[in-house]
């Protein structure tokens, strides 16, 4: 019962955090799985979840007016179910569809939004500036707290023996195959930022960070700092290009024509 | 200028402190248009003061749509308040420039914010984040948190004072220069550099059957490693980025690997 509460509450301070009040990035799973850690007294299980997790969600962002996938109430629900008990692989198995599924809450609470927009838009008509910023900031947040209450505090609650009971019928093949799908759906992260980048000519760059880290004993770091030579270098050339006026086969077929 | 209802370096502290609160009423209509006027009322009141119509007016026209990538709002409302004081304190120029600049700005902005923020810097983060947290060391969180909000912090400070320091011309030499799109290109080129990394050391498809007979025989994974290390990664996650282009949800994807996965194990080629 604690335990649940306490969840709940991390889980509503996080998404305020993530949606309301700051945008630290503090809901990734990296960071609130390890929240939840903390919480709850293990702060390596959380870890152990919240990487694979995160590597899910690392594509997931709202771009424009798009809702992603909530990786936040996954991570949270993910964790606490580790730390109570259940497998590592089961609990990130749980854990993403839970964040796919609480999108359409987030929609219906972004829809419910738009009427308050309105009762802002009369606020304003009326010139109550006070309630005008009293209403921005409680309104979305209240629909937050009333959706973990309903959500995370009763998954938690009655979570782990639930799912244990659920766990004792299942064939094994099954457990694994989500550990298998947890080492795939990286890719689908990462094809959504391929997806959402969109410059079909700077694709090359892709390939030559791939070969280095599948050939090489390089460190993320050690890249990072070749890709910002890369950059530099990109948008000199790309610059000195465009100054030029013309495209980059003059050189070449003036030499052709020798 | 010298009015006493001019813009103070206090009042920029206060835009500074509540464009925090952006997205608090996020909604699909007009999306962080009450964040916006939430951000610029505390400044509106002070250039109003006296005048309950125009302030009326000026807090109207601030609860017009916009939507941008949260911390390039910054810049934005930095070039937004030099131009609302000029049209309380002058009157020279009219209130609609305010929602041309507004409109301008929002989808370019949004852009270098998306490449910058979300392709670029929070991937990289996350993977000095993860690399550090593997086998739950807390100070892998940490870092992440440090090194993404050292440029998430400095690009809201810097985007709301210097802006509105450069106040408008600025802006039209940023447009102008085509710079913009430069920022974007070049924050792409480090993204996907760093991108093609993580598909090399955070995606496998662990294929558990061999080819070849008796003492011959070698595993799936060894022969693709002799061709090329991860090869299946890569092919992996371009097969997904493909079915995302076609138009697949991100959801329906995620239930095919699932069920990739689980008839995988379940006829033992997976595992």
């Amino acid at each position: 019962m604690t335990e649940a509460i306490i969840i709940t509450i991390i889980a509503t301070l996080l998404a305020w955090e993530s949606q309301s009040f700051g945008q630290f990035q503090m809901h990734n799973p990296l960071v609130s799985g390890t929240i939840v850690g903390l919480a709850l007294g293990d702060v390596k299980t959380a870890i152990e979840v919240a990487i694979p997790l995160q590597l899910i969600f690392m594509g997931a962002m709202g771009i424009g007016a798009s809702t992603p996938p909530d990786a936040l109430l996954g991570a949270i629900l993910g964790t606490s179910l580790a730390i109570k008990g259940i497998e590592v692989e089961t609990a990130i198995a749980l854990a993403v569809p839970v964040a796919f599924v609480a999108v359409s809450l987030n929609t219906l609470i972004r829809t419910i939004n738009t009427f308050t927009m309105h009762y802002m838009d009369r606020l304003i008509a009326k010139e109550n500036y006070k309630l005008f910023n009293i209403v921005h900031l409680t309104f979305n947040p209240a629909l937050i707290l009333i959706r973990n209450i309903l959500v995370v505090f009763p998954a938690v609650y009655y979570g782990a023996e639930a799912v244990q009971a659920v766990l004792d019928v299942i064939p094994p093949f099954i457990i694994s195959g989500f550990n298998v799908a947890g080492k795939m759906l990286p890719a689908l992260g990462f094809g959504m930022l391929i997806n959402m980048i969109g410059i079909p000519h700077l694709m090359p760059f892709l390939f030559i960070g791939f070969i280095l880290a599948s050939y090489l004993p390089i460190t993320l770091i050690g890249v990072s700092v070749l890709g910002v030579a890369f950059a530099l270098l990109y948008d000199y050339f790309a610059t000195k290009l465009k100054a030029k006026g013309g495209g980059g086969g003059d050189d070449l077929s003036a030499l052709m024509k020798d | 200028m010298t009015d006493a209802r001019a813009i103070t370096r206090k009042d920029l502290m206060g835009v500074f402190w509540r464009q925090f609160c952006l997205q608090a009423s996020w909604n699909y209509e007009r999306m962080q248009a009450g964040g916006w006027l939430f951000i610029v009322l505390p400044v509106l009141q002070k250039l109003y003061k006296g005048n309950p119509e125009g302030l009326k007016k000026a807090a109207t026209r601030n609860l017009e749509f916009f939507n941008t990538q949260p911390y390039l709002a910054a810049p934005i409302l930095g070039v937004a308040l030099a131009l609302e004081e000029r049209i309380a304190l002058k009157g020279d120029i009219g209130g609609d420039s305010v929602t041309a600049i507004k409109v301008g700005m929002q989808g370019p902005f949004a852009g270098v914010g998306d490449s910058m923020f979300w392709f670029t810097i929070r991937p990289i983060a996350l993977g000095l984040g993860i690399s550090l947290a593997e086998g739950g060391n807390i100070l892998g969180p940490i870092v992440f948190l440090l090194v993404f909000n050292v440029f998430h912090l400095a690009t809201r400070y810097y985007g709301v004072t210097e802006t509105y320091k450069l106040g408008t011309g600025f802006m039209s030499s940023l447009a102008s220069g085509g710079v913009i799109q430069r920022i974007s290109e070049a924050a792409s080129v480090l993204g996907l550099t760093v991108l093609g990394v993580m598909i090399a050391q955070m995606v496998s498809i662990p294929f558990t059957f061999k080819l070849g007979v008796g003492e011959a025989a070698k595993t799936f994974v060894s022969i693709i490693d002799s061709i090329i290390p991860n090869l299946e990664a890569l092919g992996l996650t371009f097969l997904l980025w493909y079915m995302l282009r076609k138009g697949i949800t991100p959801v329906r994807i995620l239930y095919l690997v699932l069920a990739f996965s689980l008839i995988g194990t379940f006829f033992k080629f997976l595992g």
